[in-house]
């Protein structure tokens, strides 16, 4: 099953002292590369939860997700966000006492120590000039911070881009333009990637809707 | 993901939180140099007296202390030198300790009706020794006659129940001169003074002897069973004199210089396990006052030191964990960046580890140029039972260092457990 992540019944709870949520209960999907995928729901329909499966933030209850015919838990789960997974996140998640290259620098050394990247280059590519990329991501903007943080994920050479909604905190001007950022990196770079969003606007701007 | 580095940047990012933390390990630092410099010091000191102070051990034949100084209750000193030598081939201490008998004591009696005292010109008039002393009329009264090779050394007149009143004391340069010391009684019942001249007759021989008498020593009268016993009725001899004329050469008591009073104890295992009866149940008595004082002083500091410096290390080690703690507690969300970047645990753990540590290499680097300070400026000054810091190598030593450096790096090392069981617990799927 090449180019593929799949979900087979995939099924999570959160558990509690008193009592058991479940949030994905036998869920079967299949991702291809070169697509957005974008995932919609009510608030708890699990959008959250399946992302954080996918990325092998949790493990789950029961089934299994594949990427690309091998069980990510078999590959270990720190091992496969570490080399194929970047995340994207609605609070951009970007290390706060860092300048823009030395987050992008420290995803990189993550993934792999001996890689070798120009991170100006990567950021520039993104629309981060050197003379921001120097600065404390703290002094940037939504948009740019939001940049950054993409530009963590494939800096890293990440397969599968999971962003958990991107645009959640931007304008929406600035948030078109992140998108089309993210499909870029789909459509021209052949990656995976995954949105969840509340924005009907995103929503339909995807390749494949997905409702939970 | 390069720890030190992440490391060095946060802590760039954290000005106050750097200061504060190199802060804490120079005082920690300082105080843990000078607790262990001190610690050194003592140490060395208490070996210098163990190396220095002579010691002194009494041994007593096991019979009454001035009983008849019969074969198998008294000893000579060729018993005692044969021990000594014996023990040279077990234990080298002994032999090299150059032990030396500073006092030697003998008894004998004489009888009263064998004993006349008399003054040139009072030729058989008989001793009149302490009233009321005899038992029953049928006791013969009698005085005891005690040689010495110091009295001044001899434990009475050490502990004052002898006083000398005139006169001088018997030394060890009175060899076999006939020299007598008499006490008060005996010289007030008599009319006698230094310079007066008495005849001694020992039982055992025939002729009695003529002595000058050289001191006078007052003396406790009490009343006792045996006339023997009182102190009233002693006379004093210089040991050569008293082997002489008395005809014996056996003691029972002779008192011991050890070249280094903490051997004593060697000397004693060694007095017991001896294969002569004599010294096997001998009393043992030591007089290492001096050495017991300094070096009970000392052991005293030692302990105090060891409890300080653990509080310390205690100490420091709470302080260094609530800091973790804090750090945990308030950094979840970047320990969650670092982790879902594919970071490892051991990553954040190394990244806190060297956070702390490098503020403590140079908090020590600190503490040595302060403790430098703090000698020039007051090494001189200090004093404390003999200890004094000569050189600033005393406290500034490798071994002090490497013992800062060491538990430094242990208190880290422990205080990182926390990051540690957190993390691993934190989210085990990661």
């Amino acid at each position: 099953m090449d180019n593929v992540i799949t979900v087979k019944d995939l099924s999570f709870c959160y558990k509690s002292k008193k009592e058991k949520n479940i949030v994905l209960e036998k869920r079967n999907m299949i991702f291809q590369r070169g697509n957005v995928y974008g995932i919609t729901g009510r608030s708890g329909a699990g959008k959250t939860t399946l992302l954080s499966l996918l990325g092998g933030l949790e493990k789950p209850d029961s089934g299994e997700i594949s990427y690309e015919g091998k069980n990510i838990e078999s590959i270990g789960f720190r091992k496969y966000r570490s080399k194929y997974v970047g995340f994207v996140f609605q609070n951009f998640n970007l290390l706060d006492y860092m300048t823009a290259a030395q987050n992008v620098r420290t995803s990189i050394e993550i993934a792999n120590p001996k890689q070798k990247e120009d991170v100006y280059e990567i950021l520039e590519s993104l629309g981060i000039t050197k003379e921001k990329a120097d600065r404390n991501v703290n002094c940037l903007s939504g948009g740019e911070q939001q940049r950054v943080a993409i530009a963590c994920a494939i800096a890293k050479e990440a397969e599968v881009i999971l962003a958990d909604e991107p645009t959640g905190n931007l304008d929406s001007q600035t948030a078109m333009e992140i998108f089309n950022v993210l499909k870029e990196i789909a459509h021209k770079k052949n990656k995976y990637v995954i949105v969840i969003t509340h924005s009907p606007e995103i929503a339909k701007l995807c390749d494949i809707e997905m409702k939970l | 993901m390069k720890v030190w580095k992440t490391a060095w940047i946060r802590m760039k990012s954290r000005p106050g939180n750097t200061i504060l933390l190199t802060g804490v390990f120079v005082v920690l630092s300082v105080f843990l140099l000078l607790l262990v410099g001190f610690y050194g010091l003592v140490e060395k000191k208490q070996v210098e007296y163990e190396k220095t102070i002579p010691g002194e051990v009494v041994i007593r034949s096991e019979e009454t202390s001035y009983g008849k100084a019969q074969k198998g209750y008294a000893f000579s000193e060729s018993d005692l030198l044969r021990l000594m030598n014996d023990d040279q081939k077990h234990n080298d201490r002994i032999q090299n300790d150059r032990n030396l008998i500073i006092n030697k004591v003998a008894v004998v009696f004489g009888y009263a009706d064998s004993f006349t005292v008399k003054k040139e010109e009072e030729m058989g008039v008989t001793i009149q020794i302490a009233n009321g002393t005899y038992h029953s009329k049928e006791e013969i009264p009698d005085i005891s006659i005690m040689g010495v090779l110091d009295s001044e050394k001899y434990n009475w007149f050490h502990n004052h129940i002898y006083e000398l009143t005139d006169g001088e004391q018997i030394t060890d340069a009175d060899g076999d001169s006939k020299v007598a010391l008499i006490s008060l009684g005996i010289a007030q019942r008599n009319q006698l003074v230094v310079g007066s001249k008495i005849r001694l007759k020992v039982e055992g021989t025939t002729d009695p002897i003529e002595f000058t008498v050289k001191g006078i020593f007052s003396a406790v009268e009490k009343n006792v069973n045996a006339s023997r016993s009182n102190h009233e009725n002693r006379i004093i001899l210089p040991i050569e004199t008293f082997e002489k004329y008395g005809g014996t050469d056996q003691l029972c008591e002779v008192v011991v210089q050890l070249n280094k009073a903490a051997n004593t104890d060697n000397f004693l295992a060694e007095m017991k396990n001896s294969n002569q009866d004599v010294f096997k149940h001998a009393k043992i008595i030591t007089n290492n006052y001096d050495y017991v004082k300094k070096s009970s002083i000392l052991s005293g500091m030692q302990q105090y030191l060891k409890i300080t410096i653990g509080t310390l290390f205690v100490s420091a080690l709470f302080i260094i964990e609530l800091y973790l703690i804090y750090q945990n507690m308030t950094r979840k969300r970047e320990f969650f960046i670092f982790l879902s970047r594919g970071a490892k645990k051991i990553q954040l753990v190394g990244e806190l580890f060297v956070e702390v540590y490098i503020p403590c290499l140079v908090g020590m680097l600190a503490s040595i140029c302060l403790c430098l300070i703090l000698y020039y400026g007051f090494g001189n000054f200090f004093s404390y039972q003999d200890i004094q810091i000569h050189s600033f190598t005393e406290i500034l030593n490798m071994q002090n260092l490497c013992f800062l450096l060491g538990s430094e790096t242990i208190i880290i090392i422990l205080g990182n457990l926390v990051t540690f069981i957190y993390l691993l617990n934190k989210n085990s799927k990661w």
